[in-house]
């Protein structure tokens, strides 16, 4: 038993320091696009702000991660963002519990930086990669149309507005 | 504290002759080095596991607290699971563990990697729940019941978990000296469901494995691996053995107060390779008894025609053995065990004089090695602890292989005593066998007895690598 004991200390001391130097090997925080995602911002080049004619909803790109699909529709009025609806969030193990305090922490970080930079909600990596990357797709869209359709005022109706008026509406989790 | 009929022109046998320490004593006997290598051999497997845990983690995500607890729980779960079957392994009754390195030797590092893994597998439980109940800002009692239920598959590891603590408390000492060995190996029996009720949420929540195919394969195969170990061992290789030789009870002679020896015939026993000191597990096909198998060890040198086992009363099922009826079918499992004139033999070196020390039922295996062993005169000296003289069973044996080859016999009975007067403390041995030092030593008997005659070895300066000991405890 004692012995026993001893050796549960020392696995203690090992697993800490184990965690200690993987948690070293990453900054604290880090922004969700990092750099990760270079298909996003080849496409148009476009700035982290839309601008001032982007009006209506704008559906992001569908992003494959580990564990499952994200993608993120972005809301948007007279060029300033105001709401994001999630489309599909991430599943398996605990996607579920993670999105559920990591999308209402994401949509509020992406609102007050009326954009995708944003940084990674720890613990919830796949899902803040995701989302940024698809929130960043929605916005190149969002400038791509006010461009080609300057005057074109797409204010008619935003799709699933319930959605987008609680953007920390998640799905409720499947049961898992 | 009486020597039983014990010739003086036996004891006086023992010029303490000086030991001439040539190098290759001063290395490590052989079977330790086996024992080593297992020892090495498991914790060759740890690295793979944590980097399984390395490479799943994303740098960055371990910022809090919380995330850490989390980290550490899941790094203890897959620790757990390995170890899990790393014990399964150890208890397979694979040849080379049970014959070389010794099946008591097994059975201790299983004893006490399974106290630590029940340990790590509580943490992991603890850790997890508490990691998510900071990281969600729930209580952990209402976070426990959340995992255990909305999870996948994780409330089948609850009863996993349970299982293993069931398991681990009738392994503890206290309550297993209670319980009959029976109980004690049915409960055991539990592990391979907690291990199979444990593998499902490793897949289904652990992202070292959902998210990854190569190690799910990988985790698979080991399972895989173990079990064909365990089928193979512990099932296909007894049940043709059993077959093959056609064991059946010979005959049954009571040797002394609640001592039976039960002779046994059987074909071609020789083709075994059974050796003096090794033990079988026996399965007696008669009426309540077909159910359980006990190791018992071989009390003579075995015969390709015969083999013979004598039991003490210990546990649920001896008693019944003296009823067997001659002609009884016996299965059986082994030869196991590394207790044999092997453990003493050196590379090109003379063989050294050899300490026979047998307390109770422990002399069974010392009477069949005492038979064999080579040598003659004081070569060979036998000491034969009971705690009364008519529980001495088998020494009327004992005294005509002495005098056939001069070998030195001791009896000693009486209640144990303290430092001063147990009939086998130190000075008691030494007076008996002034040479001991100088000899390999074989120890058998019950755990008290062993543990005490052990410490009293070593202050009397016998090295720790000649010290020999099976004690049984299951």
């Amino acid at each position: 038993m004692r012995r026993t004991t001893m050796a549960l200390a020392a696995t203690t001391t090992g697993v800490a320091l184990i965690i200690g130097v993987k948690a070293g090997t990453g900054s604290a925080i880090r922004p969700a696009l990092g750099g990760s995602a270079p298909a996003v911002n080849s496409s148009t080049g476009a700035a982290a702000a839309p601008p001032a004619t982007a009006s209506g909803s704008y559906t992001g790109s569908s992003v494959p991660t580990r564990y499952g699909t994200m993608q993120v529709q972005a809301v948007l009025k007279a060029g300033k963002l105001t709401g994001v609806a999630v489309l599909q969030q991430t599943s398996g193990g605990r996607s579920s519990e993670i999105d559920s305090y990591a999308l209402p922490l994401l949509t509020a970080e992406a609102l007050k930086a009326q954009g995708a930079d944003i940084d990674v909600v720890s613990g919830a990596t796949y899902t803040s990669d995701g989302y940024a990357q698809s929130l960043q797709a929605a916005l190149d869209k969002a400038a791509q149309a006010a461009r080609t359709a300057p005057s074109a005022s797409r204010s008619a109706a935003p799709r699933p507005s319930a959605r987008a008026a609680a953007p920390a509406g998640v799905r409720p989790s499947e049961g898992e | 504290m009486t020597a039983v009929g014990t010739p003086p022109s036996q004891q006086a046998r023992h010029r303490g002759r000086a030991g001439t320490p040539g190098g290759i004593d001063g290395l490590v006997a052989p079977h330790r080095l086996r024992s080593w290598a297992l020892l090495l051999a498991i914790a060759a497997g740890v690295p793979p596991v944590l980097f399984v845990w390395w490479q799943n983690t994303i740098p960055g995500s371990l910022d809090n607290g919380a995330a850490c607890l989390t980290a550490a729980g899941r790094i203890a779960g897959l620790l757990a699971a390995y170890l899990l079957l790393v014990l399964v392994a150890l208890m397979a009754r694979v040849p080379w563990l049970e014959n070389r390195v010794g099946s008591d030797t097994v059975a201790r590092h299983h004893r006490a990697l399974g106290e630590y893994t029940v340990g790590l597998a509580c943490a992991h439980a603890v850790l997890i729940v508490l990691g998510y109940a900071w990281q969600s800002g729930r209580n952990p009692v209402a976070e426990g019941v959340s995992v255990i239920f909305d999870y996948p598959d994780v409330w089948l590891s609850a009863i996993s978990l349970g299982l293993l603590v069931l398991v681990g408390v009738v392994s503890a000492r206290a309550v297993r000296r209670k319980l009959s060995y029976e109980s004690w190996y049915h409960v055991h029996l539990l592990v391979y469901l907690a291990i199979g009720l444990a593998f499902a949420h490793e897949f289904a929540v652990g992202t070292e494995f959902s998210a990854s195919l190569r190690n799910r394969v990988l985790w698979s195969a080991a399972h895989i691996a173990v079990a064909a170990a365990v089928l193979l061992f512990r099932v296909a290789l007894p049940l043709a053995r059993s077959l093959r030789h056609r064991v059946r009870v010979e005959r049954v002679v009571v040797e002394g107060p609640g001592v039976v020896s039960v002779h046994l015939r059987g074909r071609r026993l020789d083709r075994l390779g059974a050796e003096a000191g090794q033990f079988l597990r026996w399965r007696f096909l008669a009426r309540g008894q077909w159910w359980q198998s006990h190791p018992y060890s071989l009390s003579a040198a075995p015969r390709a025609d015969g083999l013979r086992i004598t039991v003490k009363d210990l546990g649920d099922s001896s008693a019944g053995l003296g009823r067997l009826r001659p002609g009884t079918r016996v299965w059986f499992e082994g030869p196991y065990g590394a207790f044999t004139a092997r453990r003493s033999a050196r590379w090109g070196r003379r063989r050294r004089r050899t300490l026979l020390i047998g307390g109770g039922a422990g002399i069974t295996p010392l009477r069949a090695l005492y038979e064999t062993l080579p040598g003659q005169g004081a070569d060979v000296v036998l000491v034969y602890r009971a705690s009364q003289p008519e529980d001495l069973a088998l020494y009327g044996e004992l005294e005509s292989i002495a005098r056939r080859r001069g070998f030195g016999l001791f009896a000693r009975t009486g209640p144990r005593g303290g430092a001063h007067d147990d009939p086998l403390r130190g000075a008691e041995l030494r007076r008996m066998v002034p040479d001991l030092a100088q000899r390999e030593v074989y120890l058998c008997g019950p755990v008290g007895m062993t543990e005490s005659v052990r410490a009293e070895l070593r202050r009397s300066g016998v090295p720790r690598h000649r010290i020999h000991i099976e004690a049984f405890q299951f």
